[in-house]
């Protein structure tokens, strides 16, 4: 495998979802791309754990994807909450902390 | 007996903190015991306590409390104390006591606070670690503002945010002096440390001064106040709720004057030199100028205030004479005008509480009502302007004679300030004592204020008559402090690595401390 | 034993005054008695104490009680210094006092507050006392200060009325400008020679000389003082004013005791004053001139009192005039027979103003010389003895004075003054003495208020005094004062020159006599005339203007300027720069998080940027 193939891969995802963040407003997408950014994080940390024939990467993978997992069960249950409240998912009608 | 001075000092700072800590935790209600009760109780033992620090001082007890800390940047809890923290802890104890005697129906919180600011005025009183005693000089800050806050109109709410800031601003001046005091000494001596016995010992180079000087005097100028920075002070003692204002005025301001002292004056001695004439400008301009707006003022506690701020200039100027017997009349004149400060604003509490109006003009002719409290208005305003035979003439005396031997003018423009004294205190007793009474009911003084007031009157005519005890003791710490004469300052300017300075200050006298 | 007497003639006044409050609050009726027994006590240990001063009047003695405080070094005790000059004055103190008290009883046996009248009294006899004892001008300064306090106690002690309530205060403030010069006179000498105590000055003095500029600007400063308390110009304007309190007050404090504690003062410390010949020029000019404006100022009052008052400060002018010339004896001389006239005078006014229940107004009294005998034979002594006739006390007293006066030489071609004066003196009391008593009556003099035999008798004592001390005083004066003092010679006069000396002023009070009448028809006349002095040459006015308003301008100029303004501008520009940078990063929380994030997301990429590049 060639691992600047890999890279250009993961930067791509990642760019992807950091751009899916800043310019989508619904809440459930802001999330799935959260989601993907770590998951771009993820195949770059897998590539290069096997790029260097050690083990250090992929058990930083465990600790994202347990994080991942956390914070899409938290994040959704909030998701859940936040349009029992608002009656909508816009981010930009929950502006409530606005300075 | 033998009592160890350091025991005596560790009980003395716990049994407040202790009383504030069950007021907290509502610990009375346990055993049925109202608040005030408790904080009756604590003041006592708080008095009772520091009886037992001459006894230690004499028994040669050189025992210094020190509790290691963070050793390693020097800050660790040691506390000491000589006469001049003796007295003023007695002076800061027996204080809270007549409080307690005057308000007798607060929560809880309330009275915790109260004994809060009592562990931290007497910690700042014995620690001689600068961190510490930065600690102490914040600590009080806080239960003052709560108490503000909570307990006063919105005006004091206002006066209360003034007072946080100023002094906040003040403080943080004094704390970036003594890192910059710590780090200087670690440039000299290679070890970091903020023990005052070890700063006593070192030299400071004269520009080094000249920065630690102003760090240090800001931060105490706002505290007692000397002129400029006085505003906030006017503002906080009138709408001080509660009586509180007995407490802030009579004790807020010796943490100013005590700082300057100790540590002004100890650690830069040469800075003093030369910024005295400065100062003593300063002190004399507060003196007349808080007279005037003092016979300006239109409310009671107004006049008062600024009575405060001039009385409050003596002591700098005798500081700023730098003259055993000045020195000596200024911290006299402390203790003087703890208890003159008191007894006025006491006073000024009961005329509140029973008639609303903060107003002189709310009040006439209350000497035919009240013969009792009429007595103590006339006494305390004579000895607030110093009539002899009381405290405050034999500190102004010494402070005016020894300051007339070094700047003439100035103290030609203080005595101003001793005839001002005079037209603004008759002109507030005239209005309210005299004349033909505007109300009906104006009971005379309860038990209570009469102990109060009369026991403060007799330490003003006791220590007024017989102050050889306390000049003695003063003037031996003054002299102590002042060990090296302004001729040899001047010639140590030169040389500033000469360590003659520090010979014979007080705590230089203590030989060990432990550095682990 | 002697201090022991002394401490007495300390003590007994200052416990009477506790006493007197504390007993007298039960049963009012006891208070006067009690006050008057502690200072007759007073006087008693004053002579038992004197005892071997009348023997031998070069003894003196100091007393030292305990040590006060101390200032570089310099000790400075509660010490009493007793001499033949102290011994004087207690006398003088003591024994008008006692009689005051005396009368005071009759007085004031009407007043609800007779125990706190009479504490006040006995308290005053306590600290002038201390200040006529003391040996140095600190335990000086107590008494000083204290006796001002008493005088404002008593001022104003009706103080229900505020005008008296504030006669006080002026008196107390007029005081205190004195007292600094007073404290000002100290710190030159602590800081010049290192002594306070009169003894040692004047050895200082002695051994060093006197050529120092501090010790000019302590005589100075003592001056300063002196005219505070013993009422000259520019201070004087307090006594005229203190003649609110009661009148014996008026007799004790502001004729016979206090105010003569100037003259004691510069008495005391005559060896400093001596050595300033240029200060005794100004002392005698500022006698002269407040001797000849009050004169002027007692001719055209109408209240009874007032006219006392400023006859006062005229006489105190007289003793000055005699202190500038060097003759301290003779100023003493004065004090002493100022006291029993002035004294006698301001109690038959006392006796006068009670009979008609607190007028005070000469112009609604006349015609009392029938209804109150006694008190119309003692003011009549009295007023000749003012007047300086032969052979009564005032006449040897002032008589001196104007010698010594000429023989000094200060006045020059300008000597015909002191005739002015003594003339005036004449005119103002024999005009009072006219229309008090021989003029015909305004009034209703049926329902007097006739005076009690108490009060009689005080007044009848001082007469008696008044007509012997001239014959007795000079020559034992003489010798027993020059211990202290230095020359003080006095030689009696003879009967024909006594009657020589008497006829000028005789001549003027038969012609006030005769034209004061004349005058009050031409009252037109009389207010043209006397604008000036009716108006006491609008002093008050001027110091209102020239002080207590600028004071007060500068006062509010301060309020407005410093306080207000320094909390406006640095609180309030505290607060705008916060709300300012507040406000403008508040754009930045808009509430968005797509904003956060890609601010976030910039962030991170603006640090690997830096980290790259460095």
């Amino acid at each position: 495998m060639n691992l600047n193939l890999l890279i250009l891969v993961s930067t791509t995802i990642f760019t992807l979802g950091a751009i899916g963040l800043v310019l989508r407003r619904n809440l459930i997408v802001s999330l799935m791309c959260i989601e993907l950014m770590l998951n771009a994080i993820n195949l770059l940390l897998v590539s290069f754990s096997h790029y260097n024939n050690n083990l250090d990467g992929q058990i930083l993978v465990i600790f994202v994807m347990v994080l991942a997992a956390c914070e899409v069960a938290v994040g959704l249950a909030l998701v859940i909450s936040i349009f029992k409240h608002f009656k909508s998912l816009d981010t930009k009608e929950i502006n409530n902390l606005r300075g | 007996m033998n009592f160890n001075l350091s025991i005596v000092l560790q009980v003395l700072l716990l049994t407040p903190i202790l009383g504030a800590i069950c007021l907290f935790l509502k610990a009375g209600k346990f055993c049925e015991l109202t608040p005030a009760w408790m904080y009756n109780f604590v003041t006592w033992a708080v008095v009772a306590v520091s009886f037992f620090v001459p006894s230690a001082l004499l028994l040669g007890e050189t025992g210094l409390v020190h509790f290691s800390w963070f050793p390693s940047m020097g800050i660790n809890f040691s506390f000491y104390a000589d006469g001049l923290s003796y007295l003023a802890i007695l002076f800061t104890a027996f204080v809270f006591l007549i409080y307690g005697l005057l308000n007798r129906e607060q929560s809880a919180g309330f009275y915790a606070c109260l004994l809060l600011i009592e562990t931290s005025l007497i910690g700042l009183l014995i620690s001689v670690n600068l961190l510490v005693f930065y600690f102490f000089y914040e600590l009080m800050l806080f239960p003052i503002f709560y108490l503000m806050t909570t307990y006063g109109s919105s005006e004091a709410k206002k006066a209360a945010y003034q007072f946080l800031l100023y002094t906040l601003a003040g403080s943080l001046c004094l704390l970036l002096a003594i890192i910059y005091a710590g780090y200087s000494y670690f440039q000299a001596e290679g070890v970091f440390s903020l023990e005052l016995v070890d700063l006593l010992n070192h030299t400071f180079t004269l520009n080094e001064q000249r920065i630690l000087f102003l760090g240090f005097f800001v931060a105490f100028a706002v505290k007692s106040p000397i002129f400029p920075f006085h505003t906030w002070l006017p503002a906080t003692y009138s709408n001080a709720p509660k009586g509180l204002a007995i407490i802030f005025a009579g004790l807020l301001f010796q943490a100013g004057i005590y700082g300057l002292f100790r540590f002004n004056l100890g650690l830069f001695p040469q800075a003093f030199a030369e910024f005295a004439p400065t100062l003593a400008v300063l002190a004399t301009i507060g003196i007349v100028y808080g007279a005037l707006l003092a016979w300006r003022s239109k409310s009671i506690r107004g006049l008062m205030a600024y009575a405060s701020i001039s009385h409050v200039g003596f002591s700098i100027l005798g500081l700023a004479t730098l003259n055993p017997s000045g020195v000596s009349g200024g911290l006299l004149q402390i203790f003087s005008h703890i208890l003159i400060a008191v007894g006025l604003f006491t006073i000024a509490y009961a005329m509140e509480r029973r008639q609303s109006g903060e107003l002189i003009t709310d009040f006439r002719g209350l000497a035919s009502k009240a013969p009792v409290f009429s007595f103590f208005v006339i006494c305390f305003s004579l000895a607030s302007i110093s009539l002899p035979l009381t405290i405050s003439f034999v500190g102004e005396f010494q402070v005016l004679a020894a300051s007339f031997a070094k700047f003439p003018i100035i103290t030609c423009f203080a005595l101003l300030g001793v005839i001002l004294g005079a037209v603004y205190m008759l002109g507030f007793c005239q209005q309210i004592l005299f004349g033909e009474p505007m109300t009906e009911d104006f009971d005379d003084l309860d038990p209570n204020e009469r102990i109060s007031l009369a026991s403060l009157l007799v330490l003003i005519l006791i220590l007024g008559v017989l102050p050889r005890f306390a000049t003695d003791l003063l003037g031996v710490i003054a002299k102590n402090q002042l060990s090296a004469s302004p001729s040899e300052i001047l010639e140590i300017i030169g040389n500033p690595k000469d360590k003659k300075l520090s010979e014979g200050l007080v705590l230089a006298n203590l030989q060990v401390i432990p550095h682990e | 034993m002697v201090s022991t007497y002394l401490t007495f003639v300390l003590l007994i006044p200052l416990l009477g005054s506790l006493l007197v409050y504390l007993i007298g609050r039960q049963s009012p009726s006891v208070s006067g008695p009690l006050a008057t027994i502690a200072c007759v006590a007073s006087f008693v240990a004053t002579l038992l104490a004197g005892q071997s001063i009348f023997l031998d009047s070069t003894q003196s003695l100091t007393v030292n009680l305990f040590s006060w405080f101390s200032f570089n070094n310099i000790d400075i005790n509660f010490a009493l210094l007793w001499d033949s000059l102290s011994l004087f004055m207690c006398l003088i103190i003591t024994g008008v006092g006692s009689l005051i008290h005396l009368y005071s009883i009759g007085y004031m046996s009407e007043d609800d507050s007779r125990p706190r009248f009479f504490a006040y009294l006995n308290l005053f006899i306590f600290f002038m006392l201390l200040l006529v004892l003391a040996n140095n001008l600190l335990v000086l300064f107590i008494g000083w200060e204290g006796v001002g306090l008493c005088s404002y106690l008593l001022i104003s002690f009706w103080f229900k009325n505020l005008d008296y309530a504030k006669a006080g205060k002026k008196a107390f403030i007029f005081n205190r400008i004195g007292d600094a010069g007073l404290l000002l006179a100290i710190f030159c000498l602590l800081f010049g020679i290192g002594e306070v105590e009169f003894l040692r000055i004047e050895q200082s003095l002695l051994i060093n000389g006197a050529f120092q500029p501090y010790l000019y600007l302590a005589a100075l400063g003592l001056f300063i003082a002196v005219t505070g308390k013993s009422a000259q110009i520019p201070l004087y304007v307090w006594l005229p004013d203190a003649m609110a309190g009661p009148t014996p007050v008026s007799a004790l404090i502001h004729a016979a005791t206090m105010v003569t504690a100037g003259v004691y003062l510069m008495s005391r410390m005559s060896y400093l004053f001596d050595a300033f010949p240029m200060l005794q020029h100004l002392i005698f000019i500022i006698a002269t001139v407040t001797c000849l404006m009050a004169g002027l100022i007692a001719v055209a009052q109408s209240d009874l009192k007032k006219i006392l008052a400023y006859s006062t400060v005229s006489q105190l002018g007289l003793m000055f005039m005699a202190v500038a010339s060097g003759a301290y004896g003779i100023a003493l001389f004065h004090v002493a027979t100022h006291a029993f006239f002035k004294a006698g005078l301001f109690l038959s006014a006392g006796n006068i103003i009670h009979a008609l229940h607190g007028e005070q107004s000469v112009h609604k009294m006349g015609g009392l010389w029938k209804k109150l005998p006694v008190t119309f034979v003692v003011y009549l002594i009295c007023t000749l003895a003012i007047s300086a006739i032969y052979p009564l006390a005032g006449y040897f007293s002032k008589h001196e004075i104007l010698l010594a006066v000429k023989d000094a030489g200060y006045l020059g071609s300008f000597s015909w003054l002191l005739t002015v004066i003594s003339m005036l003196t004449v005119v103002y009391m024999t005009r009072s003495f006219y229309l008090v008593f021989l003029a015909k009556p305004k009034s209703d003099l049926e329902h007097l208020h006739a005076p009690s035999i108490l009060m009689n008798f005080p007044i009848a004592v001082l007469a008696v005094l008044t007509v012997i001390a001239g014959f007795i005083m000079p020559e034992t004066l003489g010798q027993f004062l020059s211990p202290a003092i230095k020359e003080f010679a006095i030689k009696p006069d003879t009967l024909s020159e006594g009657l020589a000396h008497s006829i000028l002023p005789i001549v003027v009070l038969v012609l006030t006599i005769v034209l004061t009448p004349i005058l009050i028809g031409y009252q037109n006349l009389a207010k043209v005339l006397l604008f000036f002095p009716r108006h006491k040459f609008f002093v008050d006015e001027i110091y209102y203007v020239l002080v207590a308003v600028p004071f007060n301008k500068l006062a509010s100029l301060l309020d407005s300027l410093i306080e207000t303004a320094t909390i406006k501008t640095t609180i309030s520009a505290l607060s705008a720069t916060t709300l300012i940078s507040s406000k403008s990063l508040s754009l930045i929380h808009n509430g968005q998080i797509r904003l956060y994030s890609a601010l976030s997301l910039i962030a991170v990429l603006v640090l690997i940027f830096f980290t790259v590049l460095i």
